[in-house]
């Protein structure tokens, strides 16, 4: 019992005090951002890319993985900054060029859903489906349930069943073999419900892209809400990018 | 009988000739492997490979002796099976089948592994094991699950709410790992190494980074080694810190489910401050690291780990104290001694009952010279927490005691260009689950032959199938935390 | 009457909002505001349904049934100061049998969506029926044995506490003990069950409810929430003295409920979750509290030991 006492003592209030301002440590590599558009480095960066992410002068934030490669051997071209909130809710807004700053992005990247955020804002019920996830994501989705993080005080929860839910969220490159439950599962969802890719690896494949075992076809079928870059993606992002979509803060 | 001894010397970490392994004949190769595994040696690796020729190396439980050697499979080949007399082997030869068609006639039950083709076998069709006795009931999970966890599928046989018979079904998440670390440069896939497994990303990440680093004769200094260690330890810290938070949510003891998370923040926190991810993505490299450690960081982490320590020993006190924990992780989830033994469980499993097997201890590299692996002895979901919870406190005492001596170290890192042709070599790391063996074979031009990677949930997976087994179904959810196995490791 | 009904419409999530905050708090977070369970019934009125091919009609009907039932049983009980709605002789069979036709309803439901999990659970939540059931019963029969054959209302007015009766103390501790493991049991809360389990498996009543979506589901949580309220009311009704000030029970009867509600908050919190087998051992401890209420009822009448 006094070891009880002892450890709720030393435990305190752990709370991040407003998970959709908070900041990260200085050593998160966060947004990318292209300083110059030097041709060369572009090429060698474009290359030694793990995911293909790097283009003519653009940077993919669908396909980055964060891995932080490029900004280690090309520095001068390539830097990440230590912003978090990354998500978007179109495949096109993830696309970033050169001068792109991360306030212009931001201010961009997220249109809150009237229509959802109208039934879902006080109450949001997310379903997880995991279609070949490495975990990586799914511990940053559990975490995001913890003490620390707890995304239960803005009413956004995780259920046990898709009949509860508003949301399927994906995480993993969607990989064939679990192609017939993602598809059942997101049938059972009731309307009206939105999908939320978490992770590279949901919104483009990421370093598995080029797999044969990977069955991409439910995107074609169910166009996504929600793009969630990162690898993984950390629950701050998660938490911030799901009030913005519900209209809940700026 | 043949001498069972090797006659190639064959460590973690040497590349070997690959012509210098001895080819047998079939007879000759399945005498070897029953006579090495009666005297309680592990097969490591056990793999067919283009040049159709299946490899297998089979390590000593101190880990002292290794043996390696071959036999030849031409089309259509066939042989008798080896699972009957050394069940250990039965997982690898599922294996073999799915991925060369290599029947081993008399193996108790040939079904597929990981369903990566789908033209052979659908994983939505597999005919599960059933019983048509009126008193019994199925009951299915999966493969997508109430909680936030990967995907895998449970057939339990019940009979009211006691567990006769689980079959665990996999290959949800296969995502032909093993195939993508062929393409492209093998010096260069270090994400994908770290990808295999999320919550392994050290793990697997050092096996990675030290079979390419032994391929291309680099030695790293000592202080890389120590940081390296120090990233391991702090991974494995953070995991079983996630495990107890997770083991205290099943059974609804809520302060352990709160306490040992926001202790997990704490220590992932510590590795994002060190290489700017939570996870260790981008802390290691095949050639060094590519973040070090300075005296600024040090002492940051020398102040926070000695706060977790004290905090992890109060909230492990109470927790394993408690009549209520207790009472539901005694006795549950049993893993007999001598099925680990003859079924080859690895890493924590095999230590909570009696199996004092570390590879920090059976393959030692610094800075882990003196390594003494922890070891209890009753098998049970108790014991598997408790390994956690001790493991938990020797890895931040080890932590401690190297961040005590540890220079400022940079990040330094000498990139491999090009592998030594005609080589095989593997690699083994003690991850927080167990032991985690990578190996690769070169060809004429260094360009790999084959990657092969084996989680120690590869062999475990059917641990968690034995030890539900007269338990009651609403013991499953705490076994299976207990075990905390990886389903895309297994995958792959 | 109509202070009543709007205690009985707007309490139940108030008293479920006030446990999952004390879980919180006691974790050091901030947790979901107690009105949440509100903003969840509100977001749930308004999607749809999904229901799969293999249910049968019992499934779209049960949740009604099961909040009109539990609603009608409700009326028979007083909340605070005021009166119940309705009160006849020996209304609190009909009450008991009320919440039973709830419970009986849901479990059908849970059978007729063919799925093996909502087979297990209803199994196991019919099993904790069999020993609450005689304990409830035991526990009012014990009460008229003294007061003769009464209406509900008027048994707990006449086993009403007074500090000058020291058995009528003892008796009121007693049965608000019994009835308040009811209550964790028929709320399915900690240590017989985790509300917020993520594990098929382990799950009694969550398991039953899995496949409801929309309207029927958020008349789930609707009638779970108010016979937790029920029996909240009953405990406290026990612990209060009749016959004071309107205000005096009222301010008596709310702090009571919130406390109770606080205390289920910290018992969840204090306790792991029994196994499912020592389950039913537990759910025994009602019964034998009633027997020690008989006991102590008998002693009463007998003018003490």
């Amino acid at each position: 019992m006094f070891d009880l006492i002892k450890a709720r003592l030393g435990h305190g209030y752990q709370a991040v005090k407003d998970p959709t301002t908070a900041t990260l440590d200085p050593a998160y590599q966060g947004f990318p951002q292209i300083l110059r558009e030097d041709a060369e480095d572009f090429a060698a960066a474009a290359k030694s890319c793990p995911t293909g992410a790097i283009a003519a002068y653009s940077m993919d934030l669908g396909k980055c993985i964060f891995c932080g490669l490029c900004s280690r051997n090309f520095p001068r071209t390539f830097s990440f900054a230590n912003e978090h909130q990354t998500g978007a809710s179109s495949r096109e807004a993830l696309i970033v060029h050169k001068g792109l700053s991360f306030q212009e992005y931001r201010e961009r990247a997220i249109a809150p859903s009237p229509s959802f955020a109208k039934i879902c804002k006080y109450s949001l019920a997310l379903r997880n489906v995991c279609a070949g996830g490495c975990n990586a994501c799914e511990l940053e989705l559990n975490a995001c349930n913890n003490v620390n993080f707890d995304m239960g005080r803005y009413g956004i929860e995780v259920v046990a069943s898709p009949r509860h839910a508003d949301a399927v969220i994906v995480t993993g490159p969607l990989t064939r073999n679990m192609a017939f439950a993602l598809e059942q599962t997101y049938r059972a969802i009731p309307e009206p419900k939105v999908v939320i890719l978490n992770g590279s690896c949901a919104i483009s494949g990421g370093i598995f892209a080029e797999s044969p075992a990977l069955e991409r076809s439910f995107l074609e079928r169910y166009a996504a809400c929600l793009y969630l870059p990162g690898c993984p993606v950390h629950p701050l992002n998660l938490i911030s990018s799901l009030m913005r979509l519900l209209g809940r803060c700026k | 009988m043949a001498d069972c001894r090797s006659s190639v010397e064959f460590s973690p970490g040497i590349p070997i000739i690959t012509d210098d392994i001895p080819i047998l004949s079939t007879v000759e190769f399945i005498e070897k492997c029953l006579s090495l595994a009666a005297l309680s040696y592990l097969p490591l690796v056990y793999c067919g490979s283009r040049e159709r020729l299946i490899l297998c190396i089979m390590g000593s439980r101190d880990g002292k002796d290794t043996a390696v050697f071959s036999t030849p499979f031409p089309e259509g080949h066939s042989y008798a099976s080896l699972t009957p007399l050394a069940p250990v082997f039965h997982i690898f030869e599922r294996e073999l089948w799915e991925e060369w068609q290599i029947v081993s006639t008399g193996h108790p039950w040939l079904k597929p592994l990981r369903y990566s083709d789908p033209d052979r076998h659908a994983i939505k069709d597999y005919p599960f094991f059933s019983s048509a006795s009126p008193e019994l009931h199925e009951v299915a999970v999966g493969p997508v699950h109430a909680g936030v966890i990967e995907p895998g599928h449970f057939r339990f046989i019940c009979d009211g709410e006691t567990v006769h018979h689980l079959e665990i079904q996999l290959g949800y998440q296969h995502r032909g790992v093993m195939e993508l670390f062929l393409e492209g440069d093998i010096c260069a896939r270090m994400q994908l190494a770290e990808q295999i497994a999320g919550d392994s990303v050290i793990g697997h990440g050092m096996a990675y980074v030290r079979l390419i680093e032994a391929l291309s004769g680099i030695t790293v200094t000592d202080p890389v080694h120590r940081v390296r260690a120090i990233a391991l330890e702090l991974e494995r810290i953070a995991m079983h810190l996630a495990d107890l938070s997770a083991l205290a949510g099943d059974i609804a003891y809520l302060s352990g489910l709160n306490f040992f998370a926001a202790l997990r923040t704490n220590v992932i926190n510590l590795c994002l401050q060190f290489c700017g991810s939570r996870y260790g993505k981008g802390w290691l490299c095949p050639g060094g690291i590519n973040f070090g450690i300075d005296a600024e960081h040090n002492s940051y982490a020398v102040n926070v780990l000695r706060k977790v320590r004290c905090q992890v020993m109060y909230c492990g006190d109470a927790m394993f104290n408690n009549g209520g924990v207790d009472s539901r992780f005694d006795s549950t989830g049993i893993v007999k001694k001598a099925d680990a033994l003859s079924l080859g469980f690895r890493g924590m499993v095999a230590r909570s009952c009696g199996i004092s097997r570390d590879a920090r201890a059976a393959y030692p590299f610094c800075p882990y010279q003196d390594f003494e692996p922890i070891c209890l002895e009753s098998g049970d979901v108790y014991d598997r927490a408790y390994l956690r919870y001790q493991e938990v406190l020797a890895s931040l005492e080890m932590i401690l005691n190297w961040l005590s001596t540890l220079p400022e170290v940079a990040p330094q890192c000498i990139s491999p260009t090009q592998l030594l042709p005609n080589r095989t070599a593997y690699s083994i790391v003690e991850g927080w689950r167990g032991e985690i063996v990578h190996a690769l074979r070169t060809d004429a031009d260094g360009r790999p032959v084959f990657y092969r990677i084996y989680d120690p949930s590869f062999h475990n997976w059917t641990a968690l199938a034995l030890s539900v087994r007269g338990n009651g179904v609403s013991d499953f959810p705490v076994c299976n935390k207990s075990f905390n196995l990886s389903y895309c490791g297994h995958d792959l | 009457m109509i202070i009543n009904v709007l205690l009985m419409l707007l309490m139940p999530f108030v008293f479920i909002g006030i446990v999952n905050k004390t879980k919180a708090v006691w974790a050091g977070r901030k947790g979901a505001p107690v009105w949440q369970p509100f903003s969840t019934f509100f977001k749930l009125l308004r999607k749809s349904e999904v229901q799969s091919r293999s249910t049968g009609f019992i499934f779209s009907i049960a949740p009604s049934i099961a909040v009109a039932a539990i609603f009608c049983a409700g009326l028979f009980v007083p909340f605070g100061y005021y009166r119940a709605i309705l009160s006849f002789q020996g209304d609190f069979i009909l009450f008991a049998y009320l919440l039973a036709l709830a419970k009986a309803v849901m479990v059908l439901s849970a059978m007729d969506t063919a799925s093996s999990f909502e087979g297990m659970g209803a199994s196991r939540e019919l099993s904790f029926t069999v020993f609450l059931e005689p304990a409830m019963f035991l526990v009012v029969a014990s009460l008229s044995y003294l007061g003769g054959l009464q209406s509900l209302s008027q048994l707990v007015a006449f086993h009403t506490i007074s500090i000058y009766d020291e058995w009528s103390v003892i008796i009121a501790i007693l049965t608000a003990l019994a009835l308040f493991i009811m209550l964790l049991v028929e709320g399915a809360r900690v240590p017989f069950d985790d509300p917020n389990t993520h594990l098929e498996l382990t799950m009694v009543h969550e398991v039953m409810v899995l496949d409801n979506s929309g309207i029927n589901l958020a008349f789930i949580h609707y009638a779970a929430a108010l016979k937790m309220l029920i029996y909240a009311s009953l405990i406290s009704y026990f612990l209060i003295p009749w016959g004071q000030s309107v205000l005096l029970v009222t301010t008596l009867y709310l702090g009571i409920v919130v406390g109770l509600a606080i205390l289920t908050g910290l018992v969840e919190c204090a306790l792991a979750r029994f196994r499912m087998n020592r389950n039913l051992e537990f759910v025994a401890v009602p019964l034998s509290v009633a027997i020690l209420v008989l006991a102590a009822l008998v002693a009463k009448h007998y003018g003490g030991i």
